[in-house]
């Protein structure tokens, strides 16, 4: 690289949403450099599942799609099962997978070419990072076409393969996602799992899984009984050695995690953001709520994270069991913003109140954190959380929405706008393809504490215009 | 109100007040969860990197805060038999020595006990070849008896070209081989080798090991089978040793040029460079490019001057948040006068117990490894990378890479305008600390004298306090010479009482009749 002697020591800007030094506004390093970490895709990532039907390749491709979104790697699953809905629109019986079926077999093969242009459209056209490319893939010939197919391209790609034999794990499996597909709608259940056993059947002669000595060269994970074993192969970088680690962490035995926030604090009830105060007198009521509501729930083995301030510990206190704090579950740091209301805010920071509703997500407040950069300081609770089996978190407003936003597959968008109000515990339970969310309010009143985007979001708004959502304070 | 909370002075954590019963066992920055004691098993023929992967782990937990220490039997042999002669040593059939190394594996054995049960250790790793399912077996139980979880790392490997190179990187040169030419060093250690060879019995994941908890690591690292992850630290080693690679490579520390917060003695800030600051970068340029490094990797903070150091570079170049400055609090730029006319208190403290000091509102070392976390992973799996941070940041770095502990870290010096070029080699790692020549201010504050040094400020922080991968503390069956040995006569040291409680002989594990015998006297 040649380095001009004379280069001029340009004068860096800081950009005003992000809070990124450039070394001018409109340079190119304004773009997605945002973000707390560097990036680490460089080529694009196709993640390709192999494995019989019901080995949990959709799961998994739904799952690790969610994850890589939630800390910013632009995913997207393809599965070539809907695909083949859509080109065949009535399902008859599993001989539509019998190998000798010619007709099929063209139909087939179409849907998995009409996935992989998907894919690359969706690299090429929508910046996408990493694509899951969710089919049996069973066949050496199948993975030579995907592998070939990415080559031509520059893709990176990695097999994600899942081999379990255990019957029961396959008749629950079938069970719990399979006999609800659109496949079955109208069968009863015994004929609908004997239908899919047979369609299996068809799978199981031509399978040939990755194999140790011949694809010695290809990137891979083998999954064994639902995580019991792994067999990793040739992880090629960053994202490769992230996705193996997630795969590692996750499991299926059922069980839920609460989210609830820390009770009503003294600064929450003055409108005032941040800070560390302590619990009002309501807040303490709801923690004792808490505690009961807790006991009722009669949960087995329950471990209770709290952040490292005051408030949420004081809650956990009420419950008289064991709790471990994280710093990583504190709230997001509003730099110099800390402990004023949005009144004051918007009295001496008109702009950065502005700038803050135009980009709610990436916005970072003066000397503090956007809620990017809580997503990455949340990713180790996360991958701990799914480590755990029932965990009670006790957190706050920007917290709840990151952590609620993973579970339940919320874009970045949306997150800082997810509703958390005091007072109430969610209780998610990680089901079929997804999360079921109950929500339990305690009936115990409390300040209201969310505030929607403002219609008018531009610099010049005048202050009315800026206060008119804040919510209703001392 | 059941109770009150008050927040320690120094950590500025909150816990229930002292009078109290004591509060449930507390982390600093995230819980604890290296409960119960793990014992880490070595497996692997000689010169298949065990000695490597066993010191490197011990220097990452210690780091992040898990008491960790190595137990290596090789060193426990060479202090019982002083003098090494050859390779016939460890012919399977040389049952006087074979006797010799049981016993020095069963001496290394107590010693992990001591560390987990009384010494607050949390992790040992027994770092031998372990290559028996009898030697394992024996371990297994062990650790049964006592509590321990246990995980094996295997190291599998037949590239001769990789092996060869070990043997020259890290044998030829230990004490064994003080007098021998290098040829006859490797010859020997290549016969060695084989006395293993034909006892070796692999972790067999299929069927008789398929309930154990382990790593194989094939071909350093190329492929990794992983059985039966328990819990949340074999994950997390794991995931260590899936990213650690033996390639040659050098990282380059150093820091911001001097930044105008520099000259007037501020903390923190987010000030751009002065003059002299971009003298540096000037200079870091032509640095850089003399080195003539392929493919290296720039990576910078997001702080204002950081960032016009890289900059200046012209090359592309990454930023990290998580590369920021410790966050002062409610200190941020102050200078030390200020701070100590502020809050007196505060400067008082820190002085105290600098690592676990956390700002009013702000950070400790502490909290600072557990945020660098993530980038020292990714230094990991990189090759050549420079990385333009701060002085905390930069002690904390470094403090991985040299083993230091909690203690040393905050006051390593770290100057300004100056590049510490770490290159790993056999088991440590070369630094060389370049200087660009371009004044600075000093920024470093040593510990004051006069501050009481409180007895055991380590131990008084329970889990998260990273030591220096401890020395090894071998008690020493000595035998000085192998003919002359009387096992009946043996001190009462080596026995394992664990082991060998009366209701506890062990005549059903071969060739440990002897054992019993002389537990018993």
């Amino acid at each position: 690289m040649a380095l001009s002697v004379n280069r001029e020591q340009r004068k860096l800007t800081q950009t005003p949403l992000l809070k990124i030094w450039v070394p001018w506004v409109g340079c190119n390093l304004n773009r997605r450099r945002g973000s707390s970490v560097p990036q680490f895709c460089n080529s694009p990532t196709m993640i390709v599942m192999v494995g019989l039907p019901a080995r949990g390749k959709t799961y998994i491709s739904k799952k690790l799609t969610r994850y890589l979104n939630w800390i910013g790697v632009p995913t997207k699953s393809f599965n070539v099962g809907q695909y083949r809905r859509e080109a065949v629109k009535i399902y008859k019986d599993f001989e539509f997978f019998n190998p000798e079926n010619e007709e099929a077999m063209k139909i087939r093969k179409a849907c998995a070419s009409a996935a992989l242009k998907d894919v690359a459209a969706y690299f090429s056209k929508e910046q996408g990072q990493a694509a899951v490319f969710d089919a049996t893939n069973t066949t050496r010939e199948r993975r030579a076409v995907i592998l070939s197919y990415a080559k031509e391209r520059g893709y990176k790609v990695f097999f994600v393969e899942s081999i379990c034999d255990d019957p029961e794990i396959i008749a629950e499996n079938i069970k719990q996602v399979k006999l609800g597909s659109p496949d079955y709608v109208d069968r009863d259940e015994d004929e609908a799992m004997k239908d899919f056993s047979q369609r299996i059947d068809c799978y199981k002669s031509s399978y040939m899984p990755i194999d140790d000595e011949k694809d010695r060269k290809l990137s891979y994970i083998k999954i064994f009984d639902v995580g019991s074993r792994y067999l990793v192969n040739r992880v090629q970088d960053h994202i490769q050695s992230r996705i193996v680690y997630y795969l590692m962490n996750i499991h299926v035995t059922p069980r839920s995690i609460y989210l609830s926030r820390h009770g009503e604090s003294e600064l929450n009830l003055s409108g005032r953001i941040g800070g560390d105060s302590g619990l009002s007198p309501r807040g303490h009521k709801y923690a004792k709520g808490l505690a009961t509501f807790i006991s009722d729930q009669n949960i087995k083995e329950l471990k209770v994270w709290t952040s490292h301030m005051k408030r949420t510990i004081q809650t956990a206190e009420a419950l008289g069991v064991p709790y471990e704090q994280w710093k990583a579950l504190n709230e997001i740091d509003a730099g110099v913003c800390e402990e004023l209301t949005y009144e004051e805010i918007q009295e001496n920071l008109p702009e950065e109140f502005a700038l803050r509703d135009q980009d709610k997500y990436r916005y970072r407040y003066p000397k503090g954190e956007s809620y990017e950069d809580l997503v990455h300081r949340l990713e180790p609770v996360i991958m701990e959380l799914e480590r755990q089996e029932n965990v009670l978190v006790i957190c706050h407003q920007a917290v709840f929405r990151c952590l609620l936003a993973y579970f339940v597959n919320k874009p970045a968008a949306e997150l800082p706008y997810l509703r958390c109000p005091l007072h109430t515990v969610l209780k998610l339970t990680p089901i079929a393809y997804g999360c079921k969310v109950e929500s339990f309010s305690l009936n115990i009143e409390a300040v209201n504490t969310h505030r929607e985007r403002p219609v008018n979001v531009d610099i010049n708004r005048n202050p009315e215009e800026a206060l008119q959502t804040v919510p209703d304070h001392i | 109100m059941p109770g009150e909370l008050t927040q320690d002075r120094i950590q500025k954590t909150w816990e229930r007040s002292k009078d109290d019963p004591p509060a449930n066992r507390r982390a600093a920055g995230a819980p604890n969860f290296a409960n119960p004691p793990t014992v880490i098993v070595m497996v692997g023929l000689p010169a298949r990197g065990k000695t490597y992967m066993s010191k490197k782990l011990t220097r990452y937990l210690n780091w992040i805060g898990l008491p960790t220490k190595v137990f290596n039997v090789g060193e426990y042999r060479r202090e019982a038999v002083k003098n090494y002669s050859s390779y016939d040593f460890f012919k399977p059939d040389n049952e006087c020595a074979v006797k010799i190394r049981q016993q020095c594996a069963l001496a290394a054995l107590r010693d992990v006990h001591s560390y987990l049960k009384d010494e607050g250790g949390q992790i040992a790793v027994f770092d031998a070849t372990n290559t028996t399912r009898d030697r394992r077996e024996m371990i297994l139980q062990f650790g049964s008896e006592n509590g321990f979880k246990i995980f094996f790392i295997e190291s599998v490997c037949d590239d001769p070209s990789v092996i060869a190179s070990n043997i020259m990187e890290v044998k030829v040169s230990c004490p064994d081989y003080r007098d021998c030419n290098k040829t006859d060093a490797m010859l020997d250690f290549q016969r060695r080798i084989e006395c293993y060879k034909t006892s070796y019995q692999p972790l067999d994941p299929n069927q008789h090991d398929r309930d154990l908890s382990f790593i194989k690591v094939i071909d350093v690292g190329r492929r990794f089978l992983v059985n039966r992850i328990q819990d949340h630290i074999q994950s997390k080693i794991i995931y260590y040793m899936m990213n650690i690679h033996v390639q040659p490579r050098s990282i380059y520390l150093c820091r911001h040029g001097e930044s105008t917060d520099n000259l007037e003695g501020r903390l923190g800030g987010d000030s751009g460079l002065s003059p002299r600051g971009k003298q540096f970068s000037a200079a870091l340029a032509g640095f850089v490019e003399e080195q003539q490094l392929q493919d290296l990797k720039v990576w910078s903070s997001q702080l204002c001057c950081s960032i016009q150091t890289a900059e200046r570079l012209g090359v592309p170049y990454e930023q990290w948040k998580a590369l920021n400055e410790i966050d002062a609090g409610m200190c941020e730029e102050m200078t030390y006068n200020e701070m100590k006319e502020k809050f007196p208190e505060e400067f008082a403290l820190r002085d105290e117990d600098k690592y676990y000091y956390r700002y009013p509102a702000g950070e400790s070392y502490q909290d600072l490894v557990q945020r660098v976390e993530p980038v020292i992973m990714d230094l990991e799996r990189q090759e050549n990378v420079l990385v333009i941070c701060h002085q905390a940041v930069m002690r904390c770095l470094l403090a991985y890479f040299l083993d230091k502990s909690a203690e040393e870290m905050p006051y390593l010096k770290c100057p300004l305008h100056m590049v510490l070029k770490l290159t790993p080699v056999a088991y440590g790692c070369k630094v060389e600390s370049i200087s660009l020549n371009v004044e600075a201010v000093n920024t470093h504050r040593d510990r004051p004298e006069d501050v009481k040094w409180g007895p055991g400020t380590l131990i008084r922080r329970n889990s998260v306090t990273p030591l220096t991968s401890p020395e090894s503390n071998i008690k020493k069956p000595r035998i000085d010479d192998l003919d002359e040995a009387d096992f009946s006569e043996l001190p009462p040291s080596v026995s394992l009482p664990s082991l060998c409680s009366p209701s506890h002989t062990p005549v059903s594990l071969s060739g440990q009749h002897w054992l019993g015998r002389v537990c018993l006297t």
